[in-house]
C-alpha cells in the first residue's frame, strides 16, 4: 500500500507539470497599399463579439506596427482610424514584396504581399452614360427594365495573363444630383445599386457599367484594381456552420483579414440627363 | 458440487507432465444451472500464488499442484468463489467445477469475500472483466448497457451521453478493436449514441484490455473488446422477457439432444406503438422540441411534418454443438440496425389573381431517410486437444452499412390545368459500407507450468465502398477499396519465478493496400512483490488500417464513414503504449494505479475547416497528424459483499498536433479531459439492490468561434467574417451526473421477476453537449445544446 501512495503521488507530480495552453484571441488586420501612393491604409482591429451587432468597430490604437521593404523598417503612426507612414523615403512600386509586422501587447502577427504591376490598356467604350428623368409613374417597371440594358458603357483593359482584376467606381465629386426622384422605394434603389459592384476579383478584361445602378449624375471613375490572390481570396468565404466552422481566408500568420497591395488605372465617364 | 467426468485419454497426457511430488489437474469451469462454460475464471491453489485462468471455453490446467488433497479457489466476476478439496479420485479426472451466479438473496448464499460482484479490474495489466450477470443493477439510461458499463472504469471517458462508444485513455472510439464472438464489429451503439448494440441478456463475458494488449489481437491502435455470446444452456430450456419505457426484449435458449444447444436473444424499440415519455425527451434531446408539430397551417401553406419514424434492433442467435466433451462448434449470428425516417411535406397555394383557377401550388416533398447498422456471421471450432493444448478456429464476415438519403423535389403548378410550371430535385447521399471476411486460427501450448505459448494466424479481406453526393451533382468523396490484412503472431505467458511472470510477443502483419510489411512487439510483466502488492508494466506497438472518419452531425443520424488507410489520403495509424502500475489486493478491497503514456501517429481527421466556397477537393478535406496521450488512473473497489462498488478516478491529457491546425502547434484532442470522478455503489438490502453512479468530468475542448470582423472592400462594400479560435481551445462547463436505481428480484410459481426503476441524472443538471450559433442574425445568436435531464425508467425482466 505505502508503494502504491509513492509511485502515485510521484507519478502525479510529474503529470501537473502539464500547462492546458491558453492564448489570446487574435486581432484583425486589414492592409492595402497601393503602388505609387502613400501608405496609410492599414488598419488594426480586435474582433467584436459573436453575440455583439456586426456594425462596432474595435480599432486598436497602440499597436506597434512597421512596414519591411527590402530590409528596411517603415515605422507607421496611429492616426485618424488608420496607420500611415508620414516620412518621404517610402516608394511604393509594382514588385516589391512589403512585409508588414503589427506588434499589440504580447501578440504578434505578420503578414506579407508583392505590389502587382498596373492595369494596362485601360479603356471606356463611351465618355457619356445618358439616364433620363426618372418619375414616378405606371411604366417606371418597364422603364427602369428598358435603361438596364440601353443605358451602358464597357471598360476593359488588357488581360493577357489572366490576372486576377477588381473594378471599384465611385463618384469624382460628392455631391451630385439624384438620379431617382424622392418617394423611390429604397429596396428598388438597393437592388439596383447591386450592379455596379464586381461580384467578386476575377480573371477577366472587361466590365459593364449600368446607368441606373448609381445613385447620382455627374462625373464618376471607374477604378481598375490589378489584384493578389489574397484579396481574391476574400470573396471565398462559405457559409459557417457551427458544427464544423471554417477558417475565415486570411493571409495573416497568427491574426486576422488582410494585408494586400494593389496598382491600378482609371477611366473617367459621366452620368448626364437626356 | 463437483462432478467427475473420467476421459482417460487426456487425462494420459496430463499426468505425464507432473513432476515427482507434484500434480496437473485439468478441468472445465462452468455455470451450474446453465452448463455454460466461464472463461477466464481464475484457478487456484488456496493461500499460494499458484494458479491460472480458464481459456475462451472455460478449460484449464493446472500445473505444480502440491498435493492430491490441496484445496482449489475457482472465482468469476458475478459468480461466487468456490473452493473445492481435491482428493485422489478427482486429480484423475478432468474436473468439472460448476460455479453460481451471486445472489442479492442474502439468506441463500453467503458471499465470499474473495468474490467480484460486478467487475474484475484487475485480470492483468489494462485489463478488466465485466459480469453481465450483474450490469442491469446499474443505473442506465434505458437499456441495461455494457459499453455504458464500461464507461464507468478508470481510463474509459464515461461523459458524453451521445456516444456509447469508448474513449479510452485518450483514444476514440474507432480506435478500438470490438469482437463479439470473432465478428468486427463496427456500429457499436444505437439511437445516435444513447445506448450500445450489445444485449447483455446475450453476452456472457465481457473482457476489455484498455491498452498495450497481447499479441493475438491487432489492428487498432487504443483498445480491444472482445465479447462472448452465450453458447446456451445444454442442459434445460428457460426464456425471459422484458421491457422498459423505451424497447422490449426476449432471450431463450434450449438443448436440442445432448449435444446442440441453441439461445437466442433479440431486442426492438418499441416507440411507434407506445410514444413514452423516456422516448420523447431522448427525441427532443436530440432533435429539439420545435421540430415535431405534426400539421402547420397558416395563410395558404400547410406543412405536413411526419413524425420521425426511429426504430432499432439487435438481434443474437447462437447454434452450438458438442461433438465430444473437449470439442465445441459454434455459429454465431449478429444483426442490429437503425432507422431513421424524416420526410415531410410542404404544399402553399399561392394566388396569384382574383380567380382562384389560376392559383399556383407549390409542393415541396423531402423525403429522408437514414439506415444504419451492422451484421455478421461466424462459425468456431474450438478443442481442447489434451491437457497442454487448445485450438480455435474461426471464420468470421461482418458487414457495417450506414446510407443517409435525402431527395428534396420541388414542383410549381397550377392545378386547375393540371400544369407543372417549375419542377426539379435535389437528392443528397452518403452511402457507406464496409465488409470484412476473416479466418483466423489460434493455438494455445502450455507445455509445462512456466510457459503458456499462444500463436496463431489471421486473415482479413474489407472491402470499403463510400459515396457523398451533395446537390444531385456535387460528388464530394467517392471511395471504392479493397485490401488484404494477413497476421502471425506469438507470445509466451513465461513463470520466471514464484514472483514474475513476464509476457512477450510479437505480431508480423502485412496490408497490401499501402504494401506494407510491419513488426509488433508486445511485452507484459507482472510482479507479484507480496502477497497483496502486484507491480504491473506493459508495452506495445499497434497499427490501424481501417479508420473511421468523424462527420459530426448529432441530428441527422450517422455520418461518419469508414475508409481503409492509403498512406495518401488516410494515413497509416501507428502507436506506441507505455503502461505502468501498482495493485494491492485485500480479500475485500482493490487499490489499483495505473499510469500510461501513448505515442500516436498517423491520425488522421476530416474537417470542412478550410474549404473555400465552390471547391470540394479531397485533399482540402483530410488532415494528417500526430498525437499524445498521457494519464493516471486510480481504482478503489470494494469487490463483495453486501454493500460493492468503486471509485475510480482518472488524470488524463490528449494533444494532437495536426500541421493545418493551430500553426502547427499542439492543441486538446475534443475528448481531452483533465479529471474525471465515478463512484459507483450498490448495495444489497433484502430482495432489493439499490445502486448510484456519481460521474464528474473537467471540461472537455471545443472549438469556439472566437469573434466576428469586418474587412471594408476596394469599392466600399464590407464583408463581414466569423473568427475561429484555436482548435479546441475553449472548455465546456464542467460535467456532473447522478444516476440512481433499485432493483427488486422475486419469484412467483416458477418465474424470477426482476423489477427495476431507475433515475438517470437525478439532480436535472443540464451538462453541455455543444454549443450552436445561428450566424444568419445579426447579432448571432448563440444556444447551448444540453444532454438529456432527469430522466427515470422502469423496467421488468421475467425469466422462466
Amino acid at each position: 500500500m505505502k508503494q502504491s501512495l509513492i509511485i502515485s503521488l510521484f507519478l502525479l507530480l510529474g503529470y501537473s507539470c502539464n500547462q492546458i495552453d491558453d492564448t489570446d484571441p487574435k486581432f484583425v488586420i486589414e492592409g492595402f497599399i497601393f503602388a505609387g501612393e502613400r501608405v496609410e491604409d492599414i488598419k488594426v482591429k480586435e474582433q467584436i463579439g459573436i453575440d455583439e451587432p456586426d456594425s462596432l468597430d474595435r480599432l486598436i490604437r497602440d499597436a506597434v506596427v512597421v512596414l519591411i521593404k527590402e530590409g528596411q523598417e517603415y515605422p507607421l503612426q496611429y492616426d485618424e482610424g488608420n496607420y500611415k507612414y508620414f516620412g518621404s523615403n517610402l516608394l511604393v512600386e509594382s514588385g516589391d514584396l512589403l512585409r508588414l509586422e503589427v506588434t499589440v501587447g504580447d501578440r504578434i502577427a505578420s503578414a506579407e504581399t508583392i505590389v502587382p504591376a498596373a492595369t494596362e490598356g485601360l479603356t471606356i467604350s463611351g465618355t457619356e452614360l445618358i439616364v433620363p428623368e426618372i418619375i414616378l409613374s405606371f411604366g417606371l417597371v418597364n422603364k427602369l427594365a428598358e435603361l438596364f440594358f440601353t443605358s451602358r458603357l464597357t471598360a476593359s483593359w488588357d488581360n493577357p495573363g489572366e490576372d486576377l482584376h477588381f473594378i471599384a467606381i465611385e463618384p469624382v465629386v460628392a455631391e451630385y444630383d439624384s438620379l431617382f426622384p424622392t418617394g423611390f422605394p429604397q429596396e428598388g434603389k438597393d437592388f439596383l445599386s447591386g450592379f455596379k459592384f464586381a461580384p467578386q476579383a476575377l480573371e477577366v478584361d472587361t466590365f459593364s457599367i449600368i446607368g441606373i445602378a448609381f445613385e447620382t449624375y455627374g462625373r464618376h471613375r471607374a477604378k481598375v484594381y490589378r489584384v493578389n490572390q489574397e484579396y481574391a481570396d476574400l470573396f471565398n468565404n462559405p457559409e459557417q456552420d457551427s458544427r464544423d466552422l471554417t477558417v475565415p481566408p486570411s493571409n495573416v500568420v497568427n491574426g486576422f483579414g488582410i494585408f494586400s497591395a494593389f496598382a491600378s488605372d482609371s477611366v473617367f465617364f459621366d452620368i448626364v440627363r437626356e | 458440487m463437483v462432478r467427475k467426468i473420467i476421459i482417460a485419454s487426456s487425462l494420459m497426457i496430463c499426468l505425464a507432465s507432473s513432476v515427482v511430488g507434484q500434480f496437473a489437474i485439468t478441468g472445465k469451469v462452468i455455470e451450474k444451472e446453465s452448463g455454460e462454460s466461464l472463461p477466464y475464471a481464475t484457478v487456484s491453489i488456496k493461500n499460494t500464488t499458484v494458479g491460472t485462468n480458464t481459456n475462451l471455453d472455460g478449460f484449464f490446467t493446472l500445473y505444480n499442484v502440491p498435493s492430491d488433497t490441496t484445496t482449489l479457489q475457482v472465482s468469476y466476476v458475478g459468480y461466487d468463489v468456490l473452493k473445492i478439496k481435491l482428493s485422489k479420485e478427482t486429480i484423475n479426472s478432468l474436473i468439472i467445477i460448476e460455479l453460481e451466479p451471486l445472489s442479492t438473496n442474502l439468506e441463500e448464499v453467503v458471499v465470499s469475500a474473495d468474490a467480484y460482484k460486478v467487475l474484475k479490474a484487475n485480470s492483468g495489466v489494462s485489463t478488466s472483466t465485466l459480469s453481465t450477470k450483474q450490469l442491469a443493477l446499474l443505473p442506465s439510461i434505458g437499456e441495461v448497457d455494457i459499453f455504458r458499463s464500461l464507461q464507468l472504469l478508470p481510463g474509459i471517458s464515461s461523459t458524453n451521453q451521445s456516444s456509447a462508444g469508448l474513449y479510452v485513455r485518450g483514444g476514440t472510439p474507432e480506435q478500438n478493436l470490438v469482437l463479439l464472438d470473432g465478428i468486427t464489429v463496427y456500429k457499436v451503439d444505437h439511437f445516435f449514441g444513447f445506448f450500445s448494440a450489445f444485449n447483455a441478456n446475450a453476452v456472457k463475458d465481457v473482457k476489455i484490455y484498455k491498452g498495450a494488449y497481447p499479441a493475438k489481437y491487432g489492428g487498432r491502435v487504443s483498445s480491444v473488446v472482445d465479447m462472448k455470446l452465450k453458447t446456451g444452456s445444454f442442459q434445460k430450456s428457460s426464456a425471459s422477457a422484458g421491457f422498459n419505457l423505451f424497447a422490449f426484449n426476449a432471450q431463450a435458449e434450449t438443448p436440442i439432444g445432448k449435444n446442440v444447444a441453441i439461445m437466442f436473444a433479440g431486442r426492438r424499440s418499441f416507440n411507434e406503438v407506445i410514444n413514452s415519455g423516456l422516448f420523447r425527451d431522448l427525441r427532443d434531446n436530440l432533435f429539439g422540441d420545435n421540430e415535431f408539430s405534426n400539421v402547420e397551417e397558416s395563410n395558404n401553406v400547410i406543412i405536413k411534418e411526419v413524425n420521425p419514424d426511429f426504430n432499432f434492433y439487435d438481434v443474437n442467435t447462437k447454434v452450438s454443438y458438442r461433438p465430444t466433451e473437449m470439442d465445441l462448434i459454434t455459429f454465431s449470428y449478429y444483426g442490429g440496425k437503425d432507422f431513421l425516417d424524416e420526410s415531410r411535406d410542404l404544399n402553399a397555394t399561392i394566388p396569384v389573381g382574383t380567380d382562384e383557377t389560376e392559383n399556383r401550388l407549390l409542393t415541396i416533398d423531402i423525403l429522408s431517410s437514414t439506415d444504419w447498422g451492422n451484421n455478421g456471421t461466424s462459425i468456431k471450432w474450438s478443442r481442447q486437444c489434451n491437457s497442454k493444448v487448445y485450438t480455435n478456429l474461426i471464420g468470421a464476415r461482418s458487414k457495417y452499412f450506414s446510407k443517409y438519403n435525402r431527395d428534396a423535389s420541388l414542383a410549381l403548378t397550377i392545378p386547375e390545368l393540371d400544369s407543372t410550371i417549375v419542377g426539379g430535385s435535389l437528392k443528397t447521399l452518403e452511402d457507406n459500407k464496409v465488409r470484412d471476411h476473416s479466418f483466423r486460427f489460434d493455438l494455445e501450448w502450455k507445455p509445462n507450468a512456466k510457459h503458456t505459448i499462444e500463436s496463431g494466424l489471421v486473415y482479413i479481406n474489407t472491402n470499403i465502398d463510400y459515396l457523398n453526393i451533395r446537390d444531385d451533382s456535387i460528388k464530394v468523396l467517392e471511395r471504392r477499396e479493397e485490401a488484404v490484412y494477413a497476421a502471425a503472431y506469438i507470445s509466451d505467458s513465461w513463470v520466471l519465478s514464484d514472483k514474475l511472470t513476464i509476457t512477450p510477443g510479437v505480431r508480423l502483419a502485412s496490408y497490401d493496400f499501402s504494401d506494407q510489411t510491419v513488426v509488433s512487439p508486445r511485452f507484459s510483466a507482472l510482479y507479484q512483490f507480496s502477497d497483496r502488492v502486484k507491480l504491473k508494466l506493459a508495452y506495445g506497438k499497434f497499427y490501424q488500417y481501417v479508420n473511421r472518419i468523424i462527420n459530426e452531425n448529432l441530428s441527422e443520424g450517422s455520418r461518419d464513414f469508414w475508409l481503409l488507410a492509403d498512406n495518401d489520403l488516410v494515413p497509416v495509424s501507428r502507436a506506441r503504449h507505455y503502461v505502468v502500475g501498482v495493485s494491492y489486493e485485500t480479500k475485500g478491497w482493490l487499490f489499483d494505479v495505473e499510469s500510461y503514456y501513448k505515442r500516436l501517429k498517423g491520425l488522421s481527421e476530416f474537417t470542412l475547416r478550410f474549404r473555400t466556397a465552390g471547391t470540394l477537393d479531397p485533399e482540402q478535406l483530410f488532415l494528417a497528424g500526430k498525437g499524445e496521450a498521457k494519464g493516471l488512473e486510480f481504482l478503489i473497489q470494494k469487490k463483495s459483499g453486501q454493500y460493492t462498488g468503486w471509485l475510480a478516478y482518472t488524470l488524463g491529457n490528449v494533444r494532437n498536433t495536426f500541421d493545418g491546425f493551430n500553426d502547427g502547434k499542439p492543441f486538446p484532442a475534443l475528448h481531452d479531459q483533465l479529471h474525471e470522478v465515478k463512484v459507483v455503489q450498490s448495495v444489497d438490502v433484502d430482495d432489493w439492490t439499490l445502486s448510484t453512479v456519481f460521474i464528474y468530468g473537467s471540461g472537455k475542448a471545443f472549438s469556439e468561434p472566437s469573434g466576428q470582423y469586418s474587412v471594408e472592400l476596394l469599392d466600399g462594400r464590407t464583408l463581414n467574417y466569423i473568427g475561429v479560435g484555436d482548435k479546441n481551445g475553449s472548455r465546456l462547463k464542467a460535467y456532473s451526473r447522478f444516476d440512481v436505481s433499485a432493483h427488486n428480484k422475486f419469484t412467483r410459481g416458477n418465474a424470477e421477476y426482476d423489477l427495476g426503476f431507475s433515475i438517470f441524472n437525478v439532480f436535472n443538471r443540464r451538462n453541455t453537449s455543444y454549443f450552436q450559433y445561428d450566424f444568419q442574425q445579426n447579432p448571432s445568436v448563440i444556444t447551448e445544446i444540453t444532454y438529456l435531464g432527469i430522466t427515470p425508467n422502469i423496467s421488468l425482466n421475467v425469466k422462466f
